[in-house]
């Protein structure tokens, strides 16, 4: 049920025909491709392809050019088509790299002006006011002059004293941390005074030789000279633009064409040849070989076997297929892990159990109808696929709404206007409610072992299948210790003889179970790993566990039935506020309380909902040790 | 008042622990020890630095190593005492570490000025604070000091070293000196500008301001009359809290134009009572007339950050007395009276009040 029969596919052609192969009969089918060297057993004057792929230089080139235009081309099978050779290719994207190339050389050179100019700019950005032509100050005779910052914490500390030194101290401005100061000291004491402004963390900043003039004017005519390199570049640029569009058509259909080269071309990672035949191996799912083998023409060089994948050593790829109203479910099953290819695939029972147990725990009209909206405008605008999810979530909600009679919380609207559907009050029936969740739960361990039991026939797997804790043992050993529970609430007398058959007898077995299943298996598997062997003291602690699990996981179940009290308990509160404000700030508590519960509500009730799954249910019967299949595909 | 009483569960702590100093009758029986073996055992059995004593041999006592096993109690001490107090006053703990950590920096320079890598330096003679910031295990791999200075990276001391380090990557040692201590000055001067509540402040101005004015007169006495060092230097390593002496004391004492006129000026001021620049013992004055005064202070209040602060000046200034004491024995300075005089404990002064006693 619901993993799709997979077949194994060996191919066998000739070298140079391969890339024609693949690209009419691997690309339009869903293949996944294994590595041939693996599936071999002789490997004589067999050898994996070591070529070069050229498509994928020339791709990049492709890209490169768009990238100057300002495009970005996303592959699309459809517009794949030949349109030149290789060579032609090649020298085509040559030449238009010729033409961008000479304008982004002459860029690179403004570039680089530019960015030498803005240092200096930024160099001498502090001394705007100063008005003193700089390059003077370096031909002082007896004075020494620095320019430079330092932390302004150290300046004012400098301040303190600086009029008791040989020292003019200058500051020219400052910015968060730091001031910007110049010096002049007698040329005598030169050392003394650097040493002192060091020790302050002076750092020097040294003013190119590049620089003219007043501070200002230098400015100004690197301001000026600044907004030239702008121009030019942004002219530059304006011409690579043209260039490029001009060959725009042409590129985009190279690239599609490349891309889809290259990716025909990538199915040599898989391949492998002798020297005249390539050998191409990989699973092909049941529902495509028709159409496959209609479109293969079998010529003398080119041949193919289908096999069962029994026969094959290697373990089969899963591929779910589910209706499509139960694909959004395939996320959650996922999430846990892929079915393995023989194991049932438990989508289905997902859906049905996590949607009533969503529906149970937040059964409210209104605001299933919100949760329903939010799930198909994200699905639908934003294209999110798990958000599905919620419109199913929200259409249960808003069904189990209709018999807990509450829209947004209100209990009276509903059971006024439809008075003729059968409605009850969570709160008025607690003690039935929460039973009831449990024995629902109860139904679903009992189905999830079931399905444990139906696994392990199919695998033959007789010893799980007898002697396991999830298997015909733990079952009995459940449903008894349900039955014995049930007549001492209802203190009706039990048999000597049937709690030694029901409960001693499989509680004796699950102490023994690993060697009852070992024994059992070891003759029809050869199984010659390894295989643990429990202590007597593991066997006895794993019985307690079991013995504790059984009521854990069934009481584990009321939370269904809490979460729906839950629910009209926390209505209950924000009602009771809604009341105490009072006029128009009521309605705004109420739609504040809310929101609230949908997001808080859903996102508990969901987690809930998950943790029953997986915990509860999964670990009876689910492995999901599985790979996914993932049929070879071209990608840019 | 408030303030005053902020700290009584520290007050009741520092109590008990000031019961534990020294007693008259320890010093009287320490300083008539034969030896410094003796001494050492007597430290080691009798007194409250047993358990900080435990690793010292006493069979061979070393000066250095002696200093640092001590200041480690210190270290425990504040440690106890830390976790009474919290917020900026927390910090100032701190200065404690600090201060060691700038020993233990000075130490590591000078050893490698002898031309020696840190892998052969003996760390029995390092205080390596395990609160330190700085990463001790690297410092102790450099070769030079250009790696000393890259090891100290992440620590604050990295930024006062960095500027002064010269082209040959040295590190000049006397101004870095200058520069570590003036950095933990200026750190526990920070510390006391976070302090929220007036009291704590005024009375850590009280012990940090005497104790800094004490600094800069003697740094400015000794770079003048010493090291004639250069009047940007001076100002430079000025540390920037005034207490009695002025700015203008100092700018005065600076550009002086002998080393007289400072000797003046420093007796015209609150200092000229406690010591005499002219004559010996400035600093046992200044730590005896210290002593005093925090005594006194303890007593007065003894659950505020005063009876804190005290406690780990007169522990501190306890410490000095036993290094005076084990190296007076040492090289047998005399009879027993005269270590007496050089104690900061008031043993010789009968009649004087004394703490503890």
């Amino acid at each position: 049920m619901a993993v799709e029969k997979m077949h194994f596919m060996s191919i066998v052609g000739l070298v140079n025909e391969l890339d024609d192969f693949v690209s009419s009969n691997i690309v339009p089918f869903d293949i996944q491709l294994v590595d041939a060297y693996e599936t071999l057993d002789s490997l004589k004057g067999i050898q994996k392809f070591s070529e070069e792929n050229k498509y994928e230089k020339l791709v990049e080139r492709v890209r490169k050019l768009a990238q100057l235009s300002g495009k970005k081309f996303t592959y699309d099978q459809t517009k794949a088509r030949k349109v030149a050779s290789y060579e032609e290719m090649e020298k085509n994207i040559g030449q238009i790299e010729m033409q961008v190339g000479e304008l982004t050389r002459q860029q690179q050179i403004l570039r680089e002006e530019q960015s030498y100019k803005q240092k200096l700019l930024h160099q001498i950005a502090p001394l705007d006011d100063f008005q003193v032509e700089i390059d003077e100050m370096f031909h002082f005779k007896y004075i020494k002059f620095r320019y430079g910052k330092m932390p302004t914490a150290s300046y004012t500390k400098l301040r303190e004293y600086s009029d008791n030194l040989d020292v003019i101290v200058y500051r020219i401005s400052q910015d968060e941390d730091f001031s910007y100061v110049m010096y002049f000291t007698p040329a005598s004491q030169e050392l003394n005074m650097d040493s002192l402004f060091t020790s302050l963390s002076f750092e020097r900043i040294r003013i190119s030789d590049d620089i003219y003039g007043k501070p200002h004017e230098a400015m100004e005519a690197l301001k000026k000279r600044l907004s030239v390199i702008e121009a030019e570049l942004n002219s530059l640029e304006e011409e690579t633009l043209k260039v490029t569009a001009s060959h725009l058509t042409e590129l985009e259909e190279y690239y599609h064409y490349l891309i889809r080269l290259n990716g025909v071309f990538d199915v040599r990672r898989y391949a492998v040849h002798t020297d005249k035949a390539f050998y191409l191996a990989g699973w092909i799912p049941d529902s495509q070989i028709k159409r496959f083998q209609a479109n293969v023409k079998i010529t003398p060089e080119l041949s193919y076997v289908i096999e069962d994948e029994k026969a094959v050593r290697q373990k089969p790829p899963t591929r779910l297929s589910n209706p499509k109203f139960f694909q959004p479910f395939e996320t959650i099953v996922k999430m846990y892990g892929i079915p393995a290819y023989e194991e049932m695939d438990p989508t289905i029972f997902v859906g049905i159990t996590y949607m009533f147990l969503f529906g149970m725990m937040f059964g409210d009209v209104g605001q299933g109808l919100v949760i329903a909206l939010l799930g198909y405008l994200l699905s639908k605008r934003k294209g999110i696929e798990p958000a599905k999810l919620l419109i199913y979530f929200g259409v249960m909600s808003t069904i189990f709404g209709l018999f807990y009679g509450s829209v947004f919380g209100n209990e009276e609207l509903l059971r006024h206007y439809l008075p003729f559907i059968p409605m009850i009050d969570p709160m008025a029936v607690k003690m039935e409610l929460l039973g009831i969740s449990v024995i629902f739960g109860i139904g679903l361990l009992v189905v999830a072992m079931l399905i444990n039991l139906f696994n392990l026939w199919k695998n033959r797997d007789m010893g799980r299948l007898l002697f396991d804790k999830n298997g015909i043992t733990g079952l009995i050993f459940y449903l008894a210790i349900l039955y014995l529970l049930l007549s001492v609430a209802m203190s009706r007398s039990i048999p000597i003889w049937y709690i030694l058959a029901f409960i001693l007898g499989p509680m004796a077995i699950l102490f023994f179970s690993e060697r009852l299943i070992h024994k059992i298996n070891g003759k029809h598997h050869k199984q010659t790993d390894e295989i643990h062997m429990p202590s007597g003291i593991e066997s006895f602690f794993e019985l307690v566990e079991i013995l504790l699990s059984v009521f854990s996981n069934t009481i584990s179940f009321v939370r269904v039935g809490a979460f729906a009290l839950n629910h009209v308990g926390f209505f209950l509160a924000f009602h009771q506020l809604s009341h105490m404000v009072g006029g128009a700030g009521s309605i705004a508590v109420m739609v504040f309380g809310n929101i609230l519960i949908i997001v808080l509500e859903g996102l508990i009730v969901g987690i809930q909902g998950l943790r029953l799954e997986y915990y509860e249910l999964f670990s009876r019967f689910y492995k999901g040790n599985g790979k996914e299949f993932k049929p070879f595909r071209i990608q840019d | 008042m408030a303030g005053m009483y902020e700290y009584n569960h520290a007050g009741a702590k520092i109590k008990a622990m000031k019961a534990k100093l020294l007693q008259r009758e320890d010093y009287e029986r320490l300083i008539q020890m034969p030896n410094v073996k003796e001494a050492a055992l007597y430290l080691k059995n009798s007194t409250c630095y047993q358990e900080a004593l435990r690793q010292l041999d006493e069979n061979d006592v070393h000066r250095g190593h002696l200093e640092i096993l001590l200041y480690r109690s210190i270290m425990e001490d504040s440690d106890k005492i830390s976790h009474y107090v919290s917020g900026y006053e927390k910090e100032l703990f701190y200065y404690i570490y600090t201060d060691h950590e700038v020993e233990d920096i000075k130490k590591m320079l000078r050893f490698l000025r002898l031309g020696h890598p840190l892998t052969e330096m003996d760390i029995k003679n390092l205080f390596l604070d395990k609160h330190s910031t700085i990463d001790f295990n690297k410092c102790l791999l450099a070769r030079n000091d250009e790696e000393l200075l890259e090891a100290l990276k992440g620590s604050g001391y990295y930024a006062v070293l960095k500027p002064l380090m010269d082209e040959n990557g040295n590190l000049p040692l006397f101004e870095i000196e200058l520069a570590l201590d003036y950095y933990s000055y200026q750190e526990i001067i920070r510390h006391i500008e976070h302090f929220k509540m007036h009291k704590a402040k005024e009375l850590a101005l009280e012990m940090f301001g005497h104790i800094i004015d004490y600094k800069n007169i003697m740094f400015i006495y000794r770079g003048r009359h010493y090291y004639h060092l250069p009047k940007e230097m001076l100002y430079r390593y000025t540390i920037p809290l005034f207490y009695h002496l002025s700015k203008q004391d100092i700018t005065d004492m600076i550009e002086a134009g002998s080393l007289e006129e400072v000797i003046q000026i420093v007796d015209r001021s609150f200092y000229g009572q406690i010591f005499n620049l002219r004559k010996k013992g400035v600093a046992l004055s200044f730590r005896r007339f210290m002593r005093e005064h925090w005594s006194h202070l303890m007593n007065v209040h003894p659950f505020g950050l005063a009876s804190i602060l005290g406690y780990f000046y007169l522990k501190e200034v306890e410490i000095i007395d036993i290094t005076a004491i084990i190296e007076g024995i040492r090289y047998s300075i005399g009879s027993s009276i005269d270590l007496a005089e050089e104690l900061i404990y008031p043993l010789s002064r009968k009649g004087e009040r004394t703490v503890g006693s």
